[in-house]
């Protein structure tokens, strides 16, 4: 019999004996469209600025041949090697730095009675959206040793003739950097310590375990990869730091591998190909520590053993409670407090070597920055222009090579999956090294254009998007979406109608995270930006050396406020009451 | 309301044959149960009857029509299979007359024809009055009406049902089965359930398919399946018999490490080949019960007993790492580590080839 009026009629002839042979696929060219835009897209935006680094590195500046004299340069040049040294060194103390201060801050939030433990909480965090080179501005107002105002203080106090301490110094690079890192370690290990298994605690209390001996073989060595993952983080953070650096430590004469690759840039006449070559230990270190990360966390399977979702026991920590407290409060005071308030202080300020004083009071700063000053508002424009292009593009390759990759949709999906991991690994300032030196050539030629900025963008935090979707699919039933096919819908059709609005709160936050890092980033715009093209963070990074801070500190303020807006405006939007829940786990 | 025809079907995963080549008919308007234990093949063949997988070799046809090859497959939304899902599967954000009416969009009807399809899908499984609740405000049997009803209402040729009472609690469990049966009865459309359960089958379904590794060992109506098995695997899944592997010596004589035992036999078997000797817990006779002067008898030690009211399940070890479940009066007195007799009446036994798979 034939089917009922109705039922969708197969495309296929339904005469008796359909050919064998013939071909039941049909191609439907909407997807195929699709998949040709992201594979092409995803191939310019990561492996052909990668191409060009390599090229670029096998070539000599002045002769412009073929030559390997570039690597061999690397360890013959103390002008090359140091910095690398240097590099080491600073990334290690961060990561030791930010792990001695995250570590205990994350245990005395999760599983002690400390009094604010929410501020501490929502303050460390806060540390993540405050771009690092803001914060070494701040610290410049704070610790300069003549002029910063811990400095004057201390000398005053003390009667001192030396200053207390100095910040354009390692130590300093060290510090600034490392109470910015801080929120890695603490954020990481603060998981662990919520996903544990109070069980696993409590199993061991009732063997007669106490407070500190259950604390120490069994909490500590349960979290012990998750510490481990947050150091690796922290010294990626630290070797891939361009800002900090830049600020603190070039001025004293000292360098690192990124201040020395932006050296190489800006020196006359630039060594483009020395500079190519001069990337890749970076990429290789980098590499090889997140690979080194993703072993230390896939080997041990028992940091995320969870419980039944009750919350940890807390340890009573009775007279500790507010000793306890003000050391938690080191790094909001260090990272936020102190830099926020000099920040802000020093934006309000006619001059702020004339100190706080109310006839010192006034706007003027931000009306040149907003209004005044055409350099100053087309940075802000540009800023908030290309990071909502750039995260909305990002998201939008994300989610669907996301989608091609979790439903196994295409074939030879993990080199979709590697090609979207990939910049994960390559740090800013290498980016930017790639997409200048593949986009200010033909057939590209988008130097001097917004485009190469949105596109250096998506490229950078393309990673951080492809696995928050990742995320999200695996959250959502496959068989949400069988169901739609076998009902008459296309792939398309289902995708459009099932899957991307059970996505739509994730995707805002995925948005939000792509977003934040975009408005906030320097290196990897550093190489691509023109006067016309400018952002806010270049535009601070460039007018660090002109003395102007009154106007510098006005348009941090107004970056990291920005930024606040924009988070609370879309944890509402992403927030809105939802009906449901996603009742239907993955089951493959 | 079509005929399925499945010819050598098979699916191979990497290395691993999912399924190895079976041949199935299910008639136009049949309720076919595929069943067999977690990893015998039965979802696979669900997943490439839908469409969602194509086969390593074979075809599928329905009535005339080629759906399957390994050349290539209809899309799922080109075939007229609708589904129904172990986890209901129902959309979260969309209400119970979205869920159902989804697929009746995607069919261009006209205004009246959409509005009274929707009515009568959404009546069949009485969901009328719950059409505006969101699947979160609706139980786990609510919700699988929601999925049966969004199936249904497309009209399809081939119904699917995965697993779709394994999620639901015993009472509503029961419920289910004849809801799937009395909708079934009133639609006539071709249905394919799948299960791990027995009870779910033998209750629902017209014909049985048997699965294991990847085959298929039996297929037939449910009383066939019970009292003629084709093999030792079809008579341990579907009654839980107890089996004792041994050789056929001839008309039903069994040999089982060095012991005798006699039963009838159905089949063709020859002298010599594998062999397995079948026996229900409840038809066993114990202890004091057993006849003195028969043969089919076994020594054996109390592992385990347990009381359930109705019987007491006892396990005994009768030597050669054999256990054998006897269903005992439950006024006996059974103690762990008692010597006791078991004895297996011929009329009761069956003797049975090992099973394709075994």
């Amino acid at each position: 019999m034939t089917a009922t009026a109705g039922v969708p009629q197969a495309v296929l002839s339904a005469a008796p004996g359909t050919a064998p042979g013939e071909r039941l696929r049909q191609l439907h060219l909407s997807k195929v469209l699709v998949v040709g835009v992201v594979l092409v897209a995803l191939l310019l935006l990561v492996l052909y600025p990668f191409g060009w680094v390599v090229y670029n590195s096998l070539h000599e500046d002045t002769t412009q041949a073929w030559s390997l004299s570039n690597y061999l340069n690397l360890f013959a040049d103390k002008d090359l090697y140091l910095p690398m040294l240097n590099s080491v060194l600073l990334a290690t103390a961060v990561g030791i730095v930010s792990v001695l201060l995250g570590v205990p801050a994350a245990w005395l939030v999760g599983r002690t009675d400390m009094p604010g433990r929410r501020t501490v909480r929502t303050l460390t965090l806060a540390a993540f959206v405050t771009p690092s080179f803001v914060g070494a501005t701040a610290w410049i107002l704070l610790g300069a040793p003549n002029s910063g105002w811990l400095n004057h203080a201390w000398r005053w106090v003390a009667g001192a003739e030396q200053p207390l301490f100095n910040i354009y110094s390692m130590a300093g690079t060290v510090f600034v950097s490392a109470i910015y890192t801080v929120p890695f370690t603490f954020t990481i290990v603060g998981s662990a310590l919520d996903s544990m298994a109070v069980e696993l605690e409590d199993a061991a209390t009732t063997l007669g375990s106490g407070t500190w001996h259950t604390m120490s073989h069994v909490t500590l060595p349960l979290v012990m990869p998750a510490i481990l993952a947050g150091f690796i983080l922290s010294f990626i953070q630290g070797i891939t730091l361009f800002g900090v650096p830049a600020f603190l430590l070039a001025p004293g004469g000292t360098q690192v591998v990124t201040t020395r690759l932006a050296e190489l840039y800006q020196q006359f006449p630039p060594q483009l190909y020395l500079a190519a070559a001069y990337c890749m230990p970076l990429l290789l270190l980098t590499a090889a520590l997140f690979l080194l990360r993703r072993r230390v966390l896939g080997r041990r399977r028992f940091t995320v053993i969870s419980g039944k979702g009750r919350a940890g026991r807390t340890v009573p920590l009775k007279g500790w409670r507010w000793p306890a407290f003000a050391a938690a409060m080191f790094v909001p005071v260090t990272a936020i407090l102190l830099p926020y308030t000099a920040l802000l202080i020093v934006s309000l300020s006619k001059a702020w070597g004339r100190g706080p004083s109310l006839d010192n009071l006034t706007l003027d700063w931000y009306a040149k920055v907003l209004v005044g000053n055409v350099e100053t508002r087309t940075a802000v424009i540009n800023s908030f222009t290309y990071a909502i292009a750039g995260a909305t593009l990002c998201v939008a390759l994300g989610v669907v090579v996301a989608y091609l990759v979790e439903r196994r949709s295409v074939k030879f999906t993990s080199l979709y999956a590697s090609l979207a991991t990939m910049p994960m690994v390559i740090p800013g300032i290498v980016l930017s090294v790639g997409f200048f030196a593949a986009f200010t050539r033909p057939p590209f030629k988008l130097y001097g254009t917004s485009w190469i900025l949105i596109a250096a963008f998506c490229a950078a935090f393309l990673p951080i998007a492809f696995a928050q979707c990742s995320a999200l699919l695996k959250g959502i039933s496959p068989d949400l979406e069988r169901v739609a096919r076998s009902l008459g819908a296309s792939e398309v059709h289902t995708f459009r109608a099932i899957t991307a609005p059970l996505m739509r709160s994730g995707l805002v936050a995925a948005w939000l995270l792509v977003f934040i890092p975009i408005i906030r980033e320097l290196s990897v715009a550093v190489f691509l930006i023109t006067p016309k093209t400018n952002v806010m963070t270049t535009l601070i990074y460039n007018a660090k050396d002109g003395g102007d801070y009154e106007a510098l500190c006005a348009m941090s303020v107004l970056l990291i406020l920005s930024t606040l807006v924009l988070i609370a405006i879309a944890q509402l939007v992403g927030s809105r009451p939802r009906r449901s829940t996603l009742s239907t786990e993955a089951r493959r | 309301m079509s005929r399925i025809r499945i010819q050598n079907l098979g699916k191979v995963y990497g290395q691993q044959a999912a399924l190895a080549g079976i041949d199935l008919n299910i008639a136009d308007g049949a309720l076919l149960a595929l069943l067999g234990p977690s990893g015998c093949g039965k979802s696979t063949t669900l997943q490439l009857l839908a469409g969602f997988e194509e086969p390593t070799s074979g075809e599928i046809w329905a009535d005339d029509q080629l759906l399957s090859s390994p050349r290539g497959i209809v899309s799922p939304e080109r075939r007229g299979v609708s589904l129904v899902f172990q986890n209901y599967a129902v959309w979260p954000h969309k209400t119970v007359a979205e869920n159902v009416a989804f697929g009746l969009k995607l069919q261009k009807l006209g205004t009246a024809e959409f509005k009274k399809r929707l009515d009568e899908a959404l009546g069949t499984v009485q969901l009328t009055a719950l059409r505006d609740r969101y699947p979160a405000e609706l139980s786990g049997g609510q919700q699988q009406r929601v999925a049966l009803a969004r199936a249904l209402a497309v009209r399809p040729r081939i119904l699917l049902l995965d697993e779709p009472l394994s999620n639901l609690d015993a009472n509503l469990r029961e419920e289910m089965r004849f809801e799937i049966r009395r909708v079934h009865d009133m639609l006539g459309i071709t249905t394919v359930l799948v299960t791990h359960d027995q009870a779910d089958a033998l209750s629902t379904a017209d014909q049985v398919a048997v699965m294991n590794r990847g085959r298929i060992e039996q297929v037939g109506s449910p009383q066939d399946l019970f009292a003629r098995p084709a093999n030792a695997f079809v008579a341990k899944f579907i009654g839980s018999n107890n089996e004792l592997r041994g050789v056929h010596l001839g008309g039903g004589c069994v040999r089982v490490e060095g012991r005798e035992f006699r039963g009838h036999l159905d089949h063709v078997l020859d002298v010599g080949a594998p062999a397995s000797l079948c026996i229900r817990p409840s038809r066993i006779t114990f202890g004091a019960t057993v006849p003195a002067d028969e043969g089919n008898r076994v020594q054996g030690r109390v592992v385990r007993a347990s009381y359930l009211g109705e019987y007491s399940d006892v396990l005994v070890d009768v030597g050669a790492q054999q256990t054998m479940r006897v269903n005992v009066d439950p006024r006996i007195a059974v103690a762990v580590g008692e010597e006791v007799t078991l004895h297996f009446p011929v009329e009761q036994c069956q003797v049975l080839p090992v099973g394709a798979a075994a």
